[in-house]
C-alpha cells in the first residue's frame, strides 16, 4: 500500500511539475530573430517575437553566456559551447543584457519587438516565458544565440566577363578609336 | 575750260556716289523681300527661357547602406549621395560610376540575379531608381564616357557597390531582371562613401526579414523621431477667386500665346472652363478645383529620347505653372515615374512628377501633382494640380510624440490592406482556409517600401473644407503620414496614431 | 591712269546696273499685287467653276470674339404663352408678327437682339416666322426663334439661343470675302458648278464641343456663312491666320 501511495505520488508530481521540467514550447510563441540556426555576425539583436494567439502575456528576457577561467568571468564563445555545458554551477553564470520585458498579445497575429545594442561576440541565451493573467508561468522556452567574430570580408570571385585574348583586342580596338 | 572741267568732274563725283547708294539701297530692297517680310526678332517670347535641370528632378528614389553585421540605414536625402554636393567634396555615385567608364580596362559582364544578392550581403551601398534609364542615352546626358563594353546594358534601374568585389560597380535593371558588372582596376571611391553616410547621424533599419521571419528584405526603421507636423495649404490657384483672375488669365496665355484672343472659351455648369483652339489642336481645361489639363494635338513626326523629351517637358513645366510668387514653403518637383510608349511609329514618354515641399514628400490620396507627356518634340499632354503650403514658422508646432512604430502598421492593419488588394485583383481574395497567419504573411511579403511625408487628403476632404464664401476652410491641411508601398498601391497611415489614412495607386 | 574716263564708265554702269535693279524691282511688285488682284482671284474662282450669285461683301474690319450664353427653353412658361394667346385677327404679315412678337414678349423672349428675319416662310397651312439672334449688326449662329402659326393661331415655338455678354478685348484681322470662297474649293469637286446665293459675315458657335453636358458659358468666333443655290450652308472660319 504505502509503495502504491509513494509511486502514485511521485507519478502526481511528475504530471503536476512536468511542464516546468520539459520546459515545453508554446506552440503560438516563436522567436522569429535573431535566428537560433547558425552563427550570425551581427553587433546589435533585434528580437522579434511572433504571437498567433490572442491575450498572451510574455516575458522576454536575454542573457550572455559567461565562464569563469581563472579568476576571470567572459563571455563564452561558439566553440567552447560544448565545454561550457559540462562544467560546474559554480563556473557559469548567466549575464542579463536587457531588462525583462513584458508584452501582452492583442490580435491574431502580434509581434514583440526589442533592440538590444553592443553585442560582442560569443553565445547568448533569449528566454520566452508565457504566463497567464494571474502570472503563473505556462511555458518556458530558452534560445541559444550564436554570434560569430566578423571575419574577414569574403571577397566574392566573379568570372571574368571576357576571356584574355578578346579582352585585349576590345581593349586594343578602344584605344585606336577612342574618342 | 579748267573751271568748267573741275565742275563737271565734282558732279560726276557726287553722281556715283549716289548710284553707288542707290544700288546698294536697291539690292538690300530686293533681297530682303525675297527673305520674307518684315524684320524678324529672334526668341518671340524675349527674354530668358527659364527651365529645370535634369539633376534637380532626376535622382534615386532610396539609398540604402548595408553596414556590415546588420546594420542597414536609408539615409533620407538622395540627391546629393547621386550628385555629390556642389562644391563639395563628399563622394557620390556619379563620381564613381564616371571613375568606372573611364578606366582605360573596363570589363563588363552580366552575372545572375543570386550572385548580385549575395554579394549585397555584404558591406554595400545601393541606389534604387523608380524606373529604368536607358544607359546610353543617360551617358549622353551627363557627358559620360562610353566605352564600347557598356553597348550590352540597355537600361539600369540600380546602381550598387560593395565591399566583398570592391573592383566592382553593379547596375541592374530590375524590370528586365537583368543584373551587370562594371570592374575596373583600383577605387572609385565607394569605400568612402559608405564611411561617410556611416560618419552621419542615422536611423537603424532593419530588413523585413527579421521583423517577421518573411522572405523580404525591404528595409523598415524600428522607430523615428517625429518632426512633421500637419500644414496648412492650399490650391495654387482657385479660379472662384476674383483675385486669381488675373493669374489664370496670364496663365493660359502661356498655352495659347497668340492666338489666346481667338480661342474659343467655355463655361462648363460646374464651373469647369475650357479652352480651345482650333478643332481642337489645343485645349485647356482648368477644372473648378484649380488643376488643370492640357492637350495637343498637332503632330510632331520628330523622334526623340528619353532625355530630350525630359528636356523637353522640363522647359514646358517651367514656363507653365502658376504665376506670381506667394510666400510660401519651398517647394520642388521630382520624377517619380517613367513610361514609355509606342504608337503610329512614334515613341511617347509620360514623365509622372512628384512634390517635395520644405524636404518632405507630398502624398496625394486621390491624383498626382505633375505629368507630362511627350511625343517627338512636342508637349502632347500636360496636367498640374499644385499646391502651395505655408512656410513653418521656425521651431513652431513641431511634435514631440513618438511616431507610430512602422512594423506595427502591419501588424494592425495587415487585415485591411489585404482587403483593399483583393478588391484591386492585387491579392487572392481570401478563402476559407486562409488564417490570420497566412494573411499577414502574403501581406508582408509583398511590401516595397516605407516613407513618411505629408499627404493631401482626397477630394472629400477638400470640398467638406470650404466656408461660404466657397474659399478653402482654414482647416485645409497636409497630414503627417507613413506611406507604406504594397505590391504597387501606397497606404498612407497616420504617422502618429497609425490610423489609415487612404491609399493611392492604379 | 585717267581717272575721268574711268569715272565716266563707271558711272554708265552703275546706271545700267540700277535700272536692272529698279526693272526687277518694279516687276516682282506688279506679279504680287497681280497675284493680289480681285480679278484675279475672281477669274480662279470662275475657273473652279464658282459662280457668284450675289454681291461679294466688303472686307470688313478687325473683329473680336464675342462670348456668349447657351440658353435653355423654360417650356412650362412658353406653353402658358402660347395657351393663353389670343386669336390672330388676320393672315397678312404685320398681323402674324404682331402676334408673334406679342407671345415672345410674354414668353420673355424678346430680347433687343432678337429680329425677325425677312423671308415667311410657308408650307402647306402653316407659316413660320423665324428670328434670329443679332449683335451689333452681326447675326449669331446658329440661334434661332421659330414661331409656326396655323389656322389663326401660334401653335409652336421652338428657340435655340446665345444670349450675347460681351466682346473680347483683342480683334483679329478677317479673312477677305474672295479668300473665304478660296477655301471651299479643296473640299469641292473640280468639275461641279457651284453658284453661291448668299455671303454673310456671322458669329458663330460651332456645335461640335468637347463638353459632354450643355455648358452656361460660351464663345463664338466670326465665320463667313455662305449659301449656294441648292440651299446647302457652309461655315468658313473668318480669322486671317
Amino acid at each position: 500500500m504505502r509503495k502504491f501511495l509513494l509511486a502514485a505520488a511521485m507519478m502526481f508530481a511528475l504530471c503536476v511539475f512536468a511542464p516546468f521540467s520539459f520546459a515545453a514550447a508554446d506552440p503560438a510563441v516563436t522567436l522569429v530573430n535573431p535566428s537560433e540556426n547558425e552563427p550570425i555576425v551581427t553587433n546589435n539583436f533585434l528580437i522579434s517575437v511572433k504571437v498567433t494567439q490572442t491575450g498572451k502575456f510574455l516575458h522576454v528576457s536575454a542573457y550572455e553566456l559567461q565562464q569563469k577561467t581563472d579568476a576571470d568571468w567572459a563571455l563564452v564563445q561558439t566553440e567552447e559551447l560544448e565545454e561550457y555545458d559540462k562544467k560546474k554551477e559554480e563556473e557559469k553564470r548567466l549575464v542579463p543584457i536587457m531588462e525583462t520585458a513584458s508584452f501582452e498579445s492583442k490580435g491574431a497575429v502580434s509581434f514583440f519587438t526589442h533592440k538590444v545594442e553592443d553585442i560582442a561576440p560569443g553565445v547568448y541565451m533569449i528566454r520566452i516565458e508565457t504566463a497567464d493573467a494571474d502570472g503563473a508561468v505556462l511555458f518556458d522556452k530558452e534560445y541559444r544565440i550564436l554570434v560569430k567574430e566578423k571575419t574577414e570580408e569574403e571577397s566574392k570571385v566573379f568570372e571574368t566577363p571576357k576571356s584574355g585574348t578578346s579582352q585585349f583586342l576590345q581593349s586594343l580596338l578602344n584605344k585606336l578609336f577612342k574618342n | 575750260m579748267n573751271t568748267g572741267t573741275a565742275v563737271a568732274e565734282r558732279l560726276k563725283n557726287i553722281l556715283l556716289v549716289v548710284l553707288v547708294l542707290s544700288t546698294i539701297l536697291l539690292l538690300y530692297f530686293l533681297w530682303s523681300d525675297n527673305a520674307g517680310a518684315g524684320f524678324r526678332v529672334p526668341g518671340a517670347d524675349g527674354g530668358s527661357v527659364r527651365t529645370i535641370p535634369v539633376e534637380d528632378v532626376l535622382y534615386p528614389e532610396r539609398i540604402t547602406v548595408n553596414f556590415g553585421a546588420e546594420n542597414y540605414t536609408v539615409p533620407p536625402e538622395t540627391a546629393s549621395l547621386w550628385y555629390g554636393f556642389a562644391g563639395g567634396d563628399a563622394p557620390a555615385f556619379m563620381n564613381g560610376l564616371r571613375k568606372f567608364l573611364a578606366s582605360d580596362n573596363i570589363a563588363v559582364g552580366a552575372i545572375s540575379k543570386e550572385d548580385f544578392l549575395d554579394v549585397m550581403r555584404a558591406r554595400s551601398v545601393r541606389a534604387d531608381f523608380a524606373f529604368a534609364i536607358p544607359m546610353a542615352d543617360f551617358c549622353a546626358a551627363f557627358d559620360l564616357p562610353r566605352p564600347a563594353e557598356i553597348g550590352v546594358i540597355d537600361a539600369f534601374t540600380c546602381a550598387a557597390y560593395s565591399e566583398a568585389s570592391p573592383e566592382s560597380l553593379f547596375l541592374c535593371d530590375r524590370l528586365g531582371d537583368r543584373y551587370y558588372r562594371l570592374a575596373m582596376d583600383g577605387e572609385a571611391g565607394f569605400k568612402e562613401l559608405i564611411a561617410h553616410i556611416e560618419a552621419s547621424d542615422n536611423a537603424t533599419y532593419y530588413p523585413l526579414r527579421a521583423f517577421s521571419g518573411v522572405e523580404n528584405d525591404t528595409l523598415l526603421p524600428l522607430d523615428a523621431s517625429g518632426a512633421l507636423a500637419a500644414l496648412p495649404y492650399a490650391r495654387s490657384i482657385d479660379p472662384g477667386d476674383e483675385d486669381d483672375a488675373g493669374r489664370m488669365r496670364e496663365m493660359t496665355r502661356a498655352f495659347f500665346g497668340k492666338s489666346f484672343d481667338f480661342t474659343r472659351k467655355i463655361t462648363e455648369g460646374n464651373g469647369t472652363i475650357v479652352y480651345m483652339y482650333g478643332y481642337g489642336e489645343k485645349v485647356l481645361v482648368i477644372n473648378r478645383d484649380g488643376s488643370f489639363e492640357y492637350s495637343a494635338s498637332e503632330a510632331d513626326r520628330g523622334s526623340t529620347d528619353f532625355f530630350g523629351a525630359l528636356t523637353t517637358a522640363l522647359a514646358f513645366v517651367a514656363s507653365h505653372e502658376e504665376p506670381g510668387e506667394r510666400a510660401a514653403a519651398e517647394k520642388r518637383v521630382y520624377l517619380r515615374d517613367v513610361r514609355s510608349s509606342f504608337a503610329d511609329g512614334q515613341k511617347a514618354y509620360r514623365f509622372s512628377f512628384g512634390l517635395d515641399i520644405d524636404g518632405h514628400t507630398v502624398y496625394y490620396a486621390d491624383s498626382e501633382p505633375l505629368a507630362v507627356e511627350v511625343a517627338g518634340r512636342q508637349v502632347r499632354y500636360y496636367k498640374r494640380d499644385m499646391i502651395d503650403a505655408s512656410a513653418r514658422e521656425s521651431g513652431k508646432g513641431l511634435p514631440s510624440d513618438a511616431v507610430f512604430a512602422p512594423f506595427d502598421l502591419l501588424t494592425e492593419h495587415f487585415a485591411y490592406i489585404y482587403g483593399v488588394l483583393s478588391e484591386k485583383g492585387l491579392a487572392a481574395p481570401p478563402g476559407r482556409a486562409s488564417d490570420d497567419e497566412s494573411v499577414f504573411e502574403s501581406v508582408a511579403e509583398m511590401v516595397t517600401g516605407l516613407s513618411s511625408g505629408l499627404l493631401r487628403p482626397s477630394e472629400t476632404f477638400f470640398y467638406r473644407g470650404r466656408d461660404e464664401r466657397g474659399a478653402p476652410a482654414a482647416g485645409q491641411n497636409l497630414l503627417p503620414v507613413w506611406t507604406l508601398a504594397v505590391q504597387g498601391v501606397d497606404f498612407y497611415f497616420d504617422l502618429y496614431t497609425g490610423a489609415p489614412a487612404g491609399y493611392y495607386g492604379e | 591712269m585717267d581717272w575721268t574716263k574711268a569715272k565716266n564708265i563707271l558711272i554708265v554702269a552703275l546706271l545700267v546696273t540700277n535700272l536692272l535693279l529698279l526693272g526687277a524691282y518694279v516687276l516682282r511688285e506688279m506679279q504680287r499685287s497681280a497675284a493680289e488682284d480681285e480679278d484675279t482671284r475672281r477669274r480662279i474662282l470662275t475657273e473652279y467653276k464658282v459662280f457668284l450669285e450675289t454681291e461679294i461683301p466688303k472686307q470688313p474690319a478687325p473683329m473680336a470674339v464675342l462670348f456668349v450664353r447657351p440658353e435653355t427653353e423654360d417650356r412650362a412658361r412658353i406653353e402658358q404663352a402660347l395657351a393663353e394667346q389670343a386669336p390672330i385677327p388676320d393672315d397678312d404679315r404685320e398681323s402674324l408678327r404682331s402676334a408673334a412678337n406679342a407671345v415672345l414678349e410674354r414668353c420673355g423672349l424678346m430680347t433687343e437682339n432678337t429680329e425677325l428675319a425677312a423671308p415667311f416662310e410657308t408650307d402647306g397651312g402653316a407659316t413660320t416666322l423665324r428670328y434670329r439672334d443679332v449683335f451689333d449688326g452681326i447675326p449669331i449662329e446658329e440661334s434661332y426663334i421659330l414661331c409656326t402659326i396655323k389656322d389663326g393661331r401660334i401653335a409652336e415655338i421652338r428657340r435655340k439661343w446665345y444670349t450675347p455678354l460681351e466682346l473680347h478685348d483683342t480683334k483679329g484681322e478677317i479673312l477677305g470675302p474672295i479668300e473665304a470662297l478660296l477655301q471651299l474649293l479643296p473640299e469641292k469637286d473640280k468639275e461641279e458648278a457651284v453658284v453661291v446665293r448668299d455671303m454673310e459675315l456671322v458669329y458663330r458657335v460651332d456645335p461640335a464641343g468637347p463638353v459632354a453636358e450643355s455648358p452656361v458659358g460660351d464663345t463664338a468666333l466670326p465665320a463667313w456663312k455662305i449659301t449656294d443655290d441648292k440651299g446647302i450652308i457652309t461655315y468658313v472660319a473668318a480669322y486671317a491666320q
